[in-house]
């Protein structure tokens, strides 16, 4: 009986030094950490909204995916991030085919917002003091990169969206073609050495 | 009472002033992050699956990625960012405030993103940053610093740490890596190594009058007990042979008649040797702000009676009682404080062995006429029989118990415990009753006054005749 209280009590101590180690680890973060957390959550949970659209609300699959974005809010450096990114780009492409240009651009927007704000948070130590430039100049450049995206991708909604379908097997293969060049010129930058 | 401390350490001229700067670089230059995988994977797939089925919106949705990915990698850096640690000074005291800097340098011709520093210290430096010129929290200490840092340009963030407790203390390694393409590359670690901070004890308040049981050399500051060559008045007597003709009182010869001199006390040298015994430890050493160990005790304490000792013009020699014995010669002198508090700073409890340490009588280390400061905790038989080994061989010992309060704390346990504890108790305290028969004054450290009673016992002691047996 002595032993058993011995090891409740080894027990209790543990699990409260766990609780003071988690909870001096929460006061430590920073306010930008929780905001860039915030901000993943938000822009997530936007894309969510544009995704499901009215389906939302009656859809079981939302809470799940909603949990799974509450999972990537919290943990900006694992998969979680890419794992929502692609189950919300799923329920977009089995939504509505012909989506109202507003959401295109809000899905786009929102997407884009959360992979950024994923990229800064996973390469920041959650106490770190980050100065003010840096915060500004990452803000600029993600506010820049959207509305550049967004300029180019409505104008590209607004001259091509209005023309009739044509059946070609010229147009899988064109963008089969421009989809290889991005990824190429992608992977090319990536594996372009100091040496260049 | 309102307890003074102050710091042991030399005079800052004596204290080597130095500059440390050390960088070292390793691991890879620049790797791409998992958001850059990210960026590829979605941006592709919507791209392929948008033709395939016709759908623009999904282009529309991957373009952000896609001109981020390219804006961001369109200029990309070589080399990883360079880390250093700056200290301004290599030794301080309890207490003190030393300045660390943390410069993080962008080496490379593109400006980055962020370079993320941290700095690493000893826990016994209490620190409080701040990033120059930028609004970063000044109340928290050795957490992670970042900023954007343009091309040739570095960031310095000033760092303030007291130290708060004695002994070689670490500071750093830092380490710092770089992010650029908005969080797409992330470069290798660049580790500066760390640097040591040799912290001074703290002495407390610490004097002692100028009586001393044995004294050395006709050379010295201290009053002896013999009359001679020396500034103090001792008397006016009639003049013998051998007095000078300078000590003639003439006021008192012109009164009496008869020729008399002045004669006065020789002033006389003193060695001590203070003994530091760490064979046993206990009690939480918290730093220069809270409570302090049995060993905190005895190297503060043997701080303040080296610097008083030595300030005062006498030879101080330092031994300590261990598993591993260590000793420092007996000097004076400024320089040799120095020597002494950094001798101090290595000071560790060390049992080493269950056999008691081997600790011969040395007589150049402890000369016959040495006063012989034991701090001690007393709170075992090798203790007590090193100390008693030292009075039989005839040296002038003085125990000063270092337990202090520790003896009286209160102990939570069982029902048995608090009876152990009292037998405990009346065991040491007739320990400390058999060194007092065997003629070795036991007191326990208070500093200021400490040593003055026993002080004046021994030397009254001294002074009255012995008995012998022929």
């Amino acid at each position: 009986m002595t032993a058993f209280l011995t090891d409740l009590r080894d027990m209790g101590t543990g699990l409260t030094s766990r609780a003071s180690a988690v909870i001096a680890t929460l006061l430590r973060t920073t306010l930008l950490a929780w905001l860039l957390r915030l901000t993943i959550l938000l822009a997530l949970l936007g894309a969510c909204a544009f995704a499901f659209g009215p389906r939302a609300l009656v859809d079981p699959a939302f809470v799940l995916v909603v949990a799974l974005v509450a999972l990537a809010a919290v943990l900006p450096r694992s998969r979680a991030v890419s794992l929502a990114l692609w189950v919300i780009g799923l329920v977009w492409v089995v939504g509505e085919s012909h989506p109202p240009l507003w959401r295109v651009l809000g899905m786009a927007a929102t997407l884009y917002v959360a992979h950024a704000s994923a990229a800064f948070a996973a390469v920041l130590p959650h106490d770190c003091a980050v100065t003010g430039s840096a915060v500004a100049r990452w803000a600029v450049r993600t506010l820049l990169v959207i509305a550049a995206s967004l300029a180019l991708g409505g104008a590209g909604m607004a001259v091509l969206g209005p023309l009739p379908p044509v059946r070609s097997i010229l147009g899988p293969i064109a963008g089969s073609l421009f989809a290889a060049a991005i990824a190429g010129l992608i992977a090319g930058l990536v594996r372009r050495r100091e040496a260049a | 009472m309102t307890v003074t401390v102050r710091p042991a350490a030399p005079p800052r001229d004596l204290a080597p002033a130095a500059t440390s700067v050390q960088t070292a670089s390793e691991g890879p230059n620049w790797v791409p992050t998992r958001a850059l995988g990210r960026a590829v994977l979605f941006c592709g797939s919507a791209i392929i699956v948008g033709v395939f089925l016709g759908r623009l919106d999904l282009i529309v949705i991957a373009a952000p990625f896609a001109i981020g990915a390219a804006v961001g990698l369109r200029r990309r850096p070589t080399r990883a960012p360079v880390v250093a640690v700056e200290m301004e000074q290599e030794t301080a005291s309890e207490g003190e405030e030393v300045s660390i800097g943390l410069e993080m340098s962008n080496v490379d011709d593109t400006r980055l993103d962020l370079v993320v520093g941290r700095l690493t210290t000893s826990g016994w430096l209490d620190s409080r940053g701040r990033a120059a010129g930028d609004g970063t929290d000044p109340r928290d200490g050795l957490r992670p610093y970042a900023g954007d840092v343009g091309p040739g340009e570095t960031a310095r963030v000033d760092l303030r740490a007291i130290a708060t407790h004695w002994g070689p203390q670490q500071v750093g390694p830092a380490v710092a890596y770089g992010v650029a393409g908005d969080g797409l590359l992330v470069s290798g670690f660049a580790v500066a190594k760390g640097m040591m901070l040799r912290v001074h004890p703290a002495v407390p308040p610490f004097r002692a009058g100028e009586t001393m049981p044995r004294l050395t050399a006709l050379v010295g500051i201290h009053r002896s007990r013999r009359p001679g060559e020396g500034g103090e008045l001792a008397g006016v007597r009639r003049y013998g042979p051998g007095d000078r003709l300078r000590r003639i009182d003439w006021r008192v010869t012109l009164r009496t008649g008869e020729l008399h001199v002045t004669h006065t006390f020789s002033d006389r040298d003193a060695q001590v040797v203070v003994l530091l015994d760490v064979v046993y430890e206990s009690g939480r050493s918290g730093g220069i702000r809270s409570t302090a160990s049995i060993v905190d005790t005895t190297v503060r304490a043997a701080a303040a009676i080296t610097d008083h000792y030595l300030r005062q013009g006498d030879r101080v020699g330092l031994v300590e009682y261990s598993g591993t014995p260590r000793y420092l010669r007996a000097s004076s002198g400024g320089r040799h404080l120095h020597t002494a508090l950094d001798w101090l700073l290595e000071t560790r409890f060390n049992p080493h062995a269950a056999d008691a340490p081997v600790f011969g009588i040395d007589h150049q280390l402890i000369p016959n006429a040495a006063l012989v400061v034991v701090l001690t905790p007393l709170l075992g038989p090798r203790s007590a029989e090193m100390i008693a080994t030292l009075a039989r061989a005839g040296r002038s010992v003085v125990a000063v118990d270092t337990l202090g309060a520790l003896a009286q704390r209160p102990v939570d346990g069982s029902r048995w415990t608090a009876i152990a504890q009292r037998l405990w108790r009346a065991e040491r305290e007739n320990l400390v009753g058999l060194l007092r028969e065997a003629g070795v004054p036991v007191t326990v450290w208070a500093g200021t006054g400490s040593l003055d009673q026993v002080l004046q016992d021994m030397a009254r002691m001294a002074e009255a005749p012995r008995l012998g047996v022929r």
